[in-house]
C-alpha cells in the first residue's frame, strides 16, 4: 500500500487552476522530495493531501484512508508542518507540547526533549518571541514527537542555518530509516533534498512532470560538458530541443540531457560543434535536473540560456 | 483523548489564551452590574459607555475565542492535528455561552433583583436580554469563523451593519414597516438563526471551506439577526380579558363633518363611552372602518388610525382627600379621523349611509406604587421602579420637585391601544398629598430627560429619566403655603390595564 495516493486531482482558486489532473503516489517508507518553482502548486498539493482544501476533482488517500474521511486516530498517525506554520505565540514551548501531547497516543516525550535539545530550543521561551528558524524547529518538533507514520512537510528548512539543517536532515534520515516513516517534503533547498530523498517529484504549473526514484532519475539525467578549441557562435538557434539548461562560457559549453543515448549525444555534438575538443558526461545533480526542468517549462528562458 | 476531553482541553486553552480580554470583560460586566445595582442614577453618558463596553468587548472576546483556532486558515495548528472538529466548535460555543453570555446575564438578573419585580418578570426580562445579546453574538461567531484575522472580522461585521443600514436608508424602507414584517419573528430569528448558524459552522469546521455560498448564508444570517435587533422587541400582547366586574361599556359614534368630507378627505368621528367607571382611563383604538353607501356597496378601510384617549381619571389619593383647584369630572368622549382617498371622499360625501368602526376599547386603572417623603434624597423601590427625589424647592412661587426614576416595566397593553394616550402607561403620574390635611395637588411634568437604558445587557426595556415636577398649571393654579409641603408626600402612580373589549359601533346617517 502506498502511503500517499492522489489521482486526477484538480484544484483551482476561483478561475486560476493550481493543480491540474495531478497524480501522485508516495510509496510506504519513501523519503519523497517534492520540487517545483514558486507558484507551481506544492503548498496547495500538501494542503489538499491533508484535507485542508477539498479538491474540485480527484481522490486523495493517506495511509489508505480518503483524506476527507480521516478520523482523529488516522490524523494522530500523520505529522504535518505547514509553510510558515502558525503556532500559538502566547504559549511557551513546554505548554505547546503539553497541549498537543494528550492528543497523540504515540507522543514520545523523550524524543521531544531530545529534539528540543538538538534544535537548541528553550522550553520556557514564549513561541511568539522565537525567530523564524526557531519557529520552524518548534513546528518540526511538534510534528516529529508523536512518531508519525507519515510526515508531510512544506518548506521545512526555511529560515534554518546550515548546521541545524544538516542536523535535521540527519535526524530525519535516521528516524525515517529506523522507524519506517514515510516522509513527503517540499523544499527549494535542493542540496539538502539530494542527501535526503530517495524519491523525487517535479511539480510545475499544477502538473506533475515527473515522479520517480532518485537513483533512476540520476541515471536518466546527465550533465554534458563540451570543451572547444575556440568560441563558436555559428550554432546559435540550432541546438536540439533535448539539450536542457544550455550554458556557454567562452570555449566551454554545458547542458543536461535526459534518457540520452551516449553515442547519439556524441554524434550530435560533433555535428553541431565542429570545434569540440573534449566531451565529459556525468550524472546530473538534483539541482541541475531541477533547473533544467524549470527552465524548459518557462517560456523564453531557453533562448536566454542558450545566449 | 475522548471527545469530551477535547472540549475541556480546548476550552481551558482558550481561557488561558484569551485571559486578558476575558478578564477585562468580566471587570466591565461587574462595573455595569454595580452601576445598575448601586448607582442607578449615575450620569447617563458614563453609564451608557460602560454598558456599551460590555457589548463591544463581549463581541471582541467572542471573536478572539473563535479565531484562536480559525476553521478557515489552512495554516491553523488545530486543522492538521487530531482534533474532532465538532469538539473544537463545541468548545468555542460553550465558552461564548458560559463566559460571554451567561456571566453578564447573571449580572442582569442580580440587577433586576433590586427592582422589586416578580420572579416571572425577572425571567421575562432576562430572557429578553439573553435573546438580544445572542442576536449580537450569533453574527459575531459566524463572521469570526469565516474571516482569517481580527481586522477582517471587524471590517466584515461593520460592513454588514453599514450595508444593512444603507439598504434601509436607500431603499426608503420605513423602519416601521420592517418592524411589522419582522417583529413577530424575533424569537424565531434567534432560534432558527442559531440552528442554521451552528449547522453552517459545523460544515466550515469540518471542510475548512468558506466559499461564496457559505458567505451568502452567513451574511443573510447576520443581517437577519441585526434586523431583529434593530426593530426591537415586539409589543408584549398581554391583552387583559374583559373583566367580569364591569358590564361591557356601550360605545357610540357619530360623524361630525358630514358637510366637509370631500374637502377634508376624511371622516371626523366623535366617540363616547357609557357604562364605564369614571375611576378608569379609557382608550379606543381603531382597526377597520366600513363605510356603507346608499347603493348597497361598501368602502372598507382596513388600517389602524391610531388610538384615542377618551378619559383620564383623577389620580387615586387617600380616601376622603380632596383635590386643591382641580375638577376632573369629564365624560368619556373623544374624536378620531378616518382618512379617505380623493375618489372615496367624493363618493362617500354623496352616498354615505352608515359608518361602522371595528376596534377595541381598553380600560386602564391608576394604581399607587408608593409615596416618598418630600425631601431630597428620599428614595423607594417598588414594582420595577426605583425613584429618588434629587431636589425639592417649595420656597418659590412655583414649587418644583426633581425626581429621578430608573424603571423596568413590562408593557402590559398592546402599544396600538395606547398610542395616543400621552404615554399614560409608559410614564408614571405624580401628585402631592398632605395626609394630615387630607388634601392633594396634582403635579405637572414640565421637563424630562433620559430615555431607554440597559442594566447590564441590551434587551430589557429599562427607562432612566429625570423629571421636573411643578405644582403650577397655568395662571389660576392654586399653590399652598410652605407649611403645606412640609407634611406632604409625593405619590407615584402607575397605570394598570384592566380590560380590553372588542367593539363595533355603528353610526347611521339620517
Amino acid at each position: 500500500m502506498a502511503a500517499v495516493e492522489a489521482y486526477h486531482v484538480s484544484y483551482a482558486y476561483g478561475r486560476v487552476g493550481a493543480l491540474r489532473d495531478l497524480d501522485l503516489v508516495v510509496p510506504d517508507g519513501a523519503l519523497y522530495a517534492l520540487l517545483g518553482p514558486n507558484g507551481s502548486g506544492k503548498t496547495t498539493l500538501l494542503q489538499v493531501l491533508m484535507g485542508l482544501r477539498r479538491p474540485q476533482r480527484g481522490h486523495v488517500s493517506l495511509l489508505g484512508v480518503e483524506s476527507t474521511a480521516l478520523t482523529v486516530r488516522d490524523r494522530a498517525a500523520i505529522g504535518y508542518v505547514a509553510e510558515g506554520q502558525s503556532l500559538p505565540g502566547w504559549m511557551r514551548l513546554e505548554q505547546l507540547e503539553a497541549y498537543l501531547a494528550p492528543l497523540y497516543p504515540t507522543w514520545d516525550a523523550a524524543l521531544a526533549r531530545n529534539l528540543r535539545e538538538r534544535f537548541g530550543l528553550e522550553p520556557k521561551k514564549k513561541i511568539g518571541t522565537l525567530s523564524r528558524g526557531a519557529l520552524m524547529k518548534a513546528a518540526l518538533l511538534c510534528a516529529l514527537a508523536p512518531r508519525p507514520r507519515l510526515l508531510l512537510m512544506d518548506e521545512p528548512f526555511t529560515g534554518m542555518d546550515a548546521l541545524v539543517k544538516d542536523d535535521l536532515v540527519r535526524g530525519l534520515l535516521e528516524s525515517a530509516g529506523s522507524e519506517g516513516w514515510t516522509v513527503l517534503l517540499s523544499s527549494h533547498d535542493i542540496g539538502e533534498l539530494e542527501l535526503l530523498a530517495d524519491w523525487v517529484g517535479f511539480l510545475d504549473a499544477g502538473e506533475m512532470r515527473l515522479s520517480e526514484p532518485m537513483d533512476v532519475l540520476r541515471q536518466r539525467f546527465q550533465r554534458v560538458e563540451v570543451a572547444m578549441s575556440q568560441p563558436d557562435a555559428t550554432f546559435e538557434g540550432l541546438l536540439p530541443g533535448e539539450w536542457l539548461s544550455v550554458e556557454r562560457s567562452g570555449a566551454r559549453m554545458s547542458f543536461v540531457v535526459s534518457n540520452a543515448d551516449r553515442v547519439q549525444v556524441d554524434r550530435e555534438i560533433v555535428a553541431r560543434l565542429p570545434n569540440a575538443t573534449r566531451i565529459d558526461v556525468r550524472d546530473a545533480t538534483l539541482r541541475e535536473i531541477f533547473v533544467a526542468l524549470a527552465r524548459r517549462s518557462t517560456p523564453g528562458v531557453r533562448q536566454e540560456a542558450a545566449a | 483523548m475522548t471527545w469530551l476531553g477535547q472540549v475541556r482541553h480546548i476550552a481551558w486553552k482558550d481561557v488561558r489564551q484569551s485571559r486578558w480580554i476575558l478578564g477585562i470583560y468580566i471587570v466591565v460586566v461587574i462595573t455595569a452590574t454595580a452601576r445598575s445595582v448601586a448607582f442607578p442614577f449615575a450620569a447617563n453618558g458614563v453609564a451608557t459607555s460602560v454598558l456599551f463596553l460590555v457589548v463591544v468587548i463581549g463581541i471582541a472576546a467572542a471573536a478572539t475565542i473563535v479565531q484562536s483556532d480559525s476553521p478557515v486558515r489552512s495554516d491553523a495548528l488545530w486543522a492538521s492535528r487530531p482534533f474532532y472538529p465538532s469538539a473544537m466548535l463545541s468548545a468555542k460555543l460553550l465558552l461564548v455561552l458560559i463566559v460571554i453570555l451567561a456571566v453578564p446575564l447573571l449580572g442582569e438578573i442580580a440587577a433586576l433583583g433590586t427592582f422589586d419585580v416578580s420572579r416571572a418578570d425577572v425571567a421575562f426580562f432576562a430572557s429578553q436580554s439573553a435573546v438580544v445579546y445572542a442576536l449580537w453574538l450569533l453574527p459575531t461567531v459566524v463572521v469570526a469563523a469565516l474571516t482569517r484575522d481580527f481586522r477582517s472580522f471587524v471590517v466584515t461585521l461593520l460592513g454588514i451593519i453599514a450595508g444593512l443600514l444603507l439598504l434601509v436608508g436607500i431603499a426608503l424602507v420605513p423602519p416601521s414597516s420592517i418592524a411589522i414584517r419582522v417583529s413577530f419573528t424575533r424569537g424565531g430569528v434567534t432560534l432558527l438563526g442559531t440552528v442554521i448558524g451552528i449547522a453552517l459552522l459545523a460544515r466550515v469546521y469540518t471542510t475548512h471551506v468558506a466559499h461564496a455560498g457559505v458567505w451568502a448564508v452567513a451574511v443573510t444570517l447576520s443581517a437577519s439577526a441585526l434586523v431583529a435587533i434593530l426593530v426591537g422587541a415586539p409589543p408584549v400582547t398581554v391583552v387583559p380579558g374583559a373583566a367580569a366586574i364591569h358590564a361591557p361599556p356601550q360605545v357610540q359614534i357619530q360623524v361630525t363633518n358630514l358637510d366637509q368630507i370631500a374637502r377634508w378627505r376624511q371622516l371626523q368621528v366623535a366617540i363616547s363611552v357609557e357604562n364605564a367607571p369614571d375611576s378608569l382611563a379609557a382608550g379606543f383604538s381603531t382597526d377597520t372602518a366600513i363605510l356603507h353607501l346608499r347603493d348597497g356597496s361598501m368602502v372598507r378601510i382596513a388600517q389602524t388610525f391610531g388610538a384615542t384617549t377618551l378619559h383620564i381619571p383623577d389620580l387615586p389619593v387617600h380616601p376622603d382627600s380632596r383635590w386643591l383647584g382641580r375638577d376632573m369630572k369629564t365624560g368619556m368622549i373623544g374624536n378620531f379621523g378616518i382618512p379617505l382617498t380623493d375618489r372615496d371622499a367624493r363618493t362617500v360625501a354623496r352616498e354615505l349611509l352608515a359608518v361602522e368602526v371595528i376596534g377595541s376599547l381598553t380600560l386602564i386603572q391608576p394604581r399607587v406604587i408608593g409615596e416618598l417623603p418630600l425631601r431630597a434624597g428620599a428614595s423607594m423601590t417598588r414594582d420595577g421602579m426605583r425613584a429618588r427625589i434629587a431636589r425639592v424647592d417649595y420656597s418659590s412661587d412655583n414649587p418644583t420637585i426633581d425626581l429621578e426614576t430608573f424603571s423596568v416595566q413590562r408593557e402590559a397593553v398592546p402599544r396600538i391601544a395606547l398610542g395616543n394616550m400621552n404615554g399614560l402607561v409608559d410614564a408614571p403620574r405624580f401628585s402631592l398629598v398632605n395626609f394630615t390635611r387630607r388634601e392633594a395637588i396634582p403635579l405637572y411634568n414640565r421637563s424630562s430627560s433620559g430615555g431607554g437604558d440597559w442594566l447590564v445587557l441590551p434587551g430589557a426595556p429599562v427607562q432612566q429619566s429625570g423629571a421636573r415636577l411643578e405644582v403650577k398649571n397655568g395662571a389660576g393654579s392654586m399653590v399652598p403655603e410652605d407649611t403645606w409641603f412640609r407634611d406632604a408626600k409625593l405619590l407615584i402612580v402607575q397605570w394598570i390595564p384592566v380590560a380590553t373589549y372588542p367593539v363595533r359601533p355603528v353610526a347611521t346617517l339620517r
